[in-house]
């Protein structure tokens, strides 16, 4: 499967920068959801989770609002003033 | 001539103040390097943020947000400084102070009002009692964070839109190396939409042909996304002065404290040779004085 990729930005540093299946936020009228190849796209987004999914595996990071903008080529970009992530353990 | 004994407490104090510059110099320099890792962080949020501006619009006009439309009168400035919130750091405070004092000089005419908001113990205290204090952000200096910056420039962006203010300046030093700071003087608000725009992006209008073929879709508009957008960049310019001023700051006491150090160990030197010539002069005398009793006696 293609994959996409994703890369998280704050301020403070960059979080996350990865090649990932999937990825689903909060965006500002509903969420949503990227696959590979999808369109050319740009949404604000809410305070909430977004949700990585990886080789079966899945991270959590909990945001304060943000900018998503999916570019041609699969890349994920992911600006926000906050992100945590979130702790499997917990 | 002071005493041996005299001498000795001097060096103990002397040796005491060369122990405190250095350990605030070894705590400047483990600080600027903190300071200096968060600016590197923040550079990839500053192209990302300019780069999306001008893909999500390739032409910016003054009306497209307020924080963009400059004002019909034009006669009240606000200046925004940043300083440190402790001293010890040499002329690092007292240039933004200056710079600020100079151009309020040189524009007076200009302006009705001219307002100053603090950020930083050291320039409240000073503009204190020469100018008007609009606000005064406190205790935000040691590993300013991205939310503090987000609280003062809605504030900024506030005021502007209300018409409180026409223009709004920031001063700030900015950091080359520790060694050098400069002071920046510079125009944030109203926000010229060029700066917004990159440059290679908008000059080559080919490059604009092919991205607009894509056709970004835009949830939930245009409009809505440069809402976000155009604050944050104002934000980030805050954050980002914010963290040049920490760097500075440290860059600063570092090179002070590590003069003040030398100058210490100069003094200690000179007072040790003062000491032992005061030794040296105390024995000669006692020898004399012996020399002087045995020849009496004969």
């Amino acid at each position: 499967m293609a994959n996409l990729h994703l890369s998280i930005i704050t301020p403070n540093g960059k979080v996350f920068d990865e090649s990932v299946e999937s990825v689903s936020v909060p965006g500002e009228e509903g969420s949503v959801g990227i696959l590979a190849n999808h369109a050319p796209f740009v949404t604000t987004l809410k305070d909430g989770t977004i949700e990585v999914r990886q080789n079966q595996s899945m991270e959590r990071f909990n945001i304060k609002s943000g900018i998503l903008e999916v570019d041609v080529g699969s890349e994920v970009l992911i600006l926000v003033d906050q992100a945590i992530k979130v702790d499997k353990t917990r | 001539m002071p005493s041996i004994k005299e001498y000795n407490s001097k060096i103990k104090s002397l040796k005491n103040t060369q122990k405190i510059t250095k350990t605030m110099k070894m705590v400047s320099a483990s600080k600027l390097r903190k300071a200096n890792e968060a600016q590197s962080n923040a550079k990839s949020y500053a192209k990302h943020i300019t780069d999306l501006i001008s893909r999500v619009t390739a032409q910016l006009t003054k009306d497209d947000h307020p924080l963009l439309k400059t004002h019909k009168e034009n006669n009240k400035a606000l200046i925004l400084v940043f300083t440190s919130d402790r001293g010890l750091c040499g002329a690092f405070n007292h240039n933004a102070h200056k710079q600020v004092l100079s151009w309020i000089e040189r524009n007076q005419g200009q302006y009705d009002q001219i307002d100053v908001s603090c950020c930083g113990k050291k320039g409240y205290a000073f503009f204190q009692r020469r100018l008007p204090i609009k606000n005064h952000y406190e205790n935000l200096n040691n590993e300013p964070s991205f939310e503090s910056a987000v609280r003062i420039g809605g504030d900024l962006a506030e005021h502007f839109i209300l018409g409180e203010y026409h223009e709004i300046y920031l001063v700030y030093n900015q950091f080359f190396s520790p060694l050098l700071q400069k002071s920046i003087f510079e125009k944030i608000l109203p926000i010229d939409p060029a700066v917004l725009i990159r440059r290679d992006l908008r000059d080559d209008t080919k490059e604009n042909i092919t991205k607009n073929e894509y056709g970004y879709i835009f949830e939930p508009n245009q409009k809505v996304l440069l809402n976000y957008l155009i604050p944050h960049f104002l934000y980030f310019k805050v954050y980002f002065a914010m963290l040049e001023n920490w760097a500075g700051e440290h860059g600063a006491r570092m090179t002070s404290m590590d003069n003040a150090t030398k100058n210490a160990v100069d003094l200690i030197q000179k007072n040790t040779l003062l000491r032992n010539r005061a030794r040296q002069a105390a024995i000669t005398t006692e020898l004399t004085e012996i020399v002087a009793g045995a020849e009496a006696l004969k």
